[in-house]
């Protein structure tokens, strides 16, 4: 009788406090926490109150009575967990610490720099203590970052984080500077002068190349940029797009691979009633491809998608999905490798569009007179490392197979922040538990590295923020010499379309009346000065003054 | 008990797995055939590491609880400390026993006129054939403490003298204002719900409370969310009197009732030795404890905001009560420093 985890959680575990009988696992503080690609209810446990569904961000919990077929792998995922990790030692409740309290009475001011989930859960994260407050800017003149630009638009469930979102932001002691960019318009000098601490939560915006020859024809994107595409990110509107082949290759198996192939196989008429951006869902509608093939260097059983993407991709009725192991057989019996097994036995609808999984196949190079016409593709075989690794080993095979879009989807990588340390490699800024130095922080992407989920910020941003209580406590941090006074008329002198909690309020109401007059959930505005020009539509609510003097 | 209302359709969003009322009482039902604790069956009673005794340090009382918070019982001798922690479980067990004997007198009277094949009616009789668990469970255990060595007494104080006269009163609203009754069920379940959630959250204290608290905050989160749902959908359907008849009886009932189970009663108060003024601060006149009852009540705030019983002008009643704040975003949401 178990309420049941399904795809959309985002490792938020919010739920884990609601529960009653501390049946929902890993926690946060359990070893595999970090590492897990959802959390599990215990069905032996659970007393189906529902407490957990209130809880979740992300909508992804359910009783098990209202799971619609394609759901049902997620019992089995929930049961395998705790048959795996039984958490015997549990206590009956989760604990949760006494709040730590600052010892140093503030008032204190932090500028955190980014509004996606890992600025938002940071500043939600400070805001639990009354001795702060909170600016968060963004160059965009909308917030949410890849809940907004990232998350894929048939993922509606998770996108009502933004409902959670929105309660964070309408804290008392929260501010926006939207539209403002950090380096641009405001320097960080200058925030470290009128703020007690700085944290940078500004993601992964890049992506990792290919490095092989050809990979700079047109037709070669990187999957972050399409992704920013078909959801309206306004820097990426103009990407050049060739959906007139009947074939598109995509080079990593990620999830976000699975998201770029689903969006480009989908019926269009699915992506009617989302909010995907116009002119993409425009193209996608006289799209000539037929197949997306997805390479992963290495077997199925090392597949980088997670198991939640794959279970939502297989109870996907609109989709053809073919499983090529390449040389390896499917072995295991866990959820997944039943789940690729059963794929790969399923027969085609030619009516359908495809999405072929290939494994242990990489791009060798990309073929054509400056577009991509074709990409040549080196089979592998696997090679237990040292360490005891499977590793991708080329065979030296290959094949070409003809393509008119290569999609790279080989992991985010994150930019150097300006006047901060970089670290190439990891595309990171060196930190220690998200302190950069004192007065400087990190939490999200630009700390960990493009790992992790949207909720998995909530605990990182506790990190960072644990961090800054030190700092704040011990005095290391010098009282800044500027204060935010006044920052508000500055800014606008600078960046005169600045954009407050009240205009991205008024973008927000707009862009919902567009979608509702088309049945969708939104229509998303594209073009900043757009955006700039809805925002400053947006008024101070009339006798506000007085309804805060009167207190009610 | 009349017809179910049509799931309300603004959001463009349908939440997945959201059922309507009557599958979600369906649901309940069925989990509390298959998840539920019997008082003489899932409590080991006569385990030795259950036993009550002397000078046990497991039950000093932590800032979990609103005496064990206070300047004043952290200044007492730790033998003190002990004797008044032992009679406070016992207390709290004891108003919790009597609540629940409220709970399901009231429930019965609105079950009488009950119309054949609500399912409001099944799971209302799962949640009080639990409720009798709980009684025995709370009774026994306060049995435990009496007379032993650890709380030297032959009778632990419940709620005020008052109250027992209160409850046939109380109890006849599950018929006339069944709505109003289920707001009362909830300020009786919330605050100790609240309290037990506390303590545990905060790493428990002796395995026989332990135990008695895990069984009680399992299945009085069914109740609550119960309650929530029950107020959902019949709230709307209120006339326009009793709506606004219960923008005032809610704030009320929710401080009234939290008084009755949380405050110990004079009697109480004397036998834990607690002196007048520091039962003031304790309750609630301190800023610290000021903040504690506000706490107490996030998750009903969210409830009434749901409901739409919490305007701005209602707002100022529930201030006056000491009852406001911030809503809770979900239901045992931690309450923040800020909140």
């Amino acid at each position: 009788m178990p309420h049941v985890v399904t795809q959309s959680c985002c490792s938020d575990a919010s739920c884990v406090v609601a529960c009653p009988v501390n049946c929902i696992h890993p926690a946060p503080g359990d070893p595999d926490f970090a590492t897990a690609e959802m959390l599990y209810v215990d069905a032996a446990a659970c007393v189906d109150c529902g407490a957990c569904a209130t809880a979740c961000p992300a909508d992804a919990i359910v009783p098990h009575t209202t799971l619609t077929e394609k759901q049902l792998p997620f019992l089995a995922l929930n049961a395998e967990y705790f048959a795996a990790f039984p958490h015997a030692d549990r206590t009956p409740l989760a604990l949760v610490h006494q709040q730590r309290r600052l010892q140093r009475t503030g008032p204190f001011r932090v500028a955190v720099v980014g509004a996606g989930p890992a600025g938002l859960y940071t500043a939600d994260e400070l805001l639990k203590h009354p001795e702060i407050t909170v600016d968060v800017f963004d160059r965009l003149p909308t917030p949410y970052g890849l809940v907004r630009a990232g998350v894929a638009p048939d993922h509606q469930h998770t996108k009502q984080i933004e409902k959670l979102f929105a309660q964070i932001e309408s804290q008392p002691g929260f501010r926006y500077f939207l539209g403002v960019e950090i380096g641009k318009d405001l320097s960080h000098a200058e925030l470290t002068a009128r703020y007690h601490a700085v944290v940078y939560t500004v993601g992964a915006a890049s992506d990792k190349p290919l490095n092989i020859p050809g990979d700079d024809h047109a037709g070669s994107l990187s999957a972050t940029d399409f992704v920013g595409w078909y959801n309206g990110h306004p820097d990426k509107q103009d990407l050049a797009v060739d959906l007139s082949h009947e074939r598109v290759v995509i080079v990593g198996n990620g999830n976000v691979a699975l998201d770029c192939a689903r969006i480009l196989a989908e019926q269009p008429t699915r992506l009617e009633s989302t909010d995907i951006s116009t002119l993409p869902f425009g193209a996608l509608l006289t799209s000539k491809v037929r197949e997306v093939v997805i390479l992963g260097r290495r077997g199925p059983n090392e597949a980088a998608f997670t198991v939640p993407e794959l279970v939502g991709l297989a109870g996907h009725t609109g989709i053809n999905v073919v499983v090529d192991p390449g040389d390896g057989e499917i072995t295991g019996d866990d959820v997944k490798t039943r789940l690729l097994r059963e794929l790969a036995e399923r027969p085609l609808d030619p009516a359908k569009r495809t999405i072929v999984l290939r494994f242990l196949a990489s791009p060798v190079a990309v073929h054509g007179e400056g577009r991509v016409t074709a990409v040549e593709i080196g089979r592998n075989r696997l090679q237990v490392d040292a360490d005891g690794v499977p590793r991708a080993v080329p065979t030296g095979e290959t094949e070409v197979i003809e393509a008119g879009m290569l999609l790279r989807a080989v992991g985010y990588h994150g930019l150097p922040v300006t006047d901060l340390p970089y670290d190439a490699e990891s595309g990171t800024v060196p930190n220690r538990e998200g302190r950069v130095h004192p007065g400087v922080y990190v939490a999200g992407w630009v700390k960990r590295g493009p790992t992790g989920f949207i909720g998995t910020n909530k605990s990182d941003a506790e990190e960072t923020v644990d961090a800054i209580l030190d700092d704040l406590d011990s005095g290391i941090i010098p009282e800044p010499v500027g204060s935010t006074a006044g920052l508000r008329g500055v800014i606008r002198g600078r960046q005169p379309g600045m954009v407050d909690l009240a205009g991205w309020q008024a973008i927000d109401r707009e862009e919902k009346r567009r979608g509702a007059a088309a049945g969708r959930p939104r229509i998303k505005i594209v073009d900043v000065e757009e955006m700039r020009r809805v925002a400053t539509q947006a008024s101070e609510p009339r006798y506000s003054s007085l309804r805060r003097w009167v207190g009610v | 008990m009349t017809a179910v209302k049509p799931e309300k359709t603004a959001s463009a969003h349908v939440p997945q797995g959201r059922q309507s009322y009557y599958d979600t009482l369906r649901t309940l039902s069925e989990a509390s055939v298959t998840q539920h604790f019997r008082a003489f069956e899932d409590i080991a009673w006569d385990d030795p590491a259950y036993a009550v005794l002397a000078n046990d340090e497991r039950f000093i009382l932590t800032d979990a609880d609103e005496i064990g918070a206070s300047a004043w019982y952290k200044s007492l001798p730790k033998e003190r400390q002990i004797e008044i922690g032992a009679y406070r479980y016992a207390q709290v067990a004891k108003v919790g026993r009597q609540f629940e004997q409220l709970l399901i007198a009231g429930v019965m009277q609105n079950l009488i006129g009950m119309k054949d094949g609500n399912p409001e009616f099944r799971y209302a009789m799962h949640e009080v054939t639990e409720e009798t668990h709980h009684i025995q469970m709370f009774q026994e255990g306060v049995n435990r403490f009496v007379g032993s060595a650890a709380l030297d007494l032959d009778n632990v104080a419940g709620a005020p003298a008052w109250f027992k006269y209160a409850v046939p009163l109380l109890c006849s609203a599950g018929v006339w204002f069944p709505e109003a009754f289920f707001v009362g069920i909830l300020a009786g379940e919330e605050p100790i719900d609240h309290l037990q959630k506390s303590i545990m959250r905060a790493g428990g204290s002796h395995p026989l409370i332990d135990r008695i608290m895990q069984i009680h905050i399992a299945e009085e989160a069914r109740h609550i969310g119960f309650a929530h749902q029950y107020l959902e959908q019949h709230m709307p359907e209120m006339g326009f009197v009793k709506k606004q008849a219960m923008k005032v009886i809610f704030p009320v009932v929710m401080r009234l009732l939290c008084d009755v189970i949380m405050v110990p009663s004079k009697q109480a108060r004397e036998d834990m030795g607690i002196p007048d003024e520091v039962a003031k601060e304790i309750w609630w006149d301190s800023e610290e404890s000021r903040k504690r009852l506000r706490d107490m009540f996030g998750d009903v705030r969210m409830l009434a905001d749901n409901v739409g019983v919490r305007d701005r002008f209602s707002k100022v009643l529930w201030r006056v009560m000491g009852i406001d704040g911030r809503p809770s975003r979900h239901r045992s949401e931690v309450a923040s420093a800020a909140h």
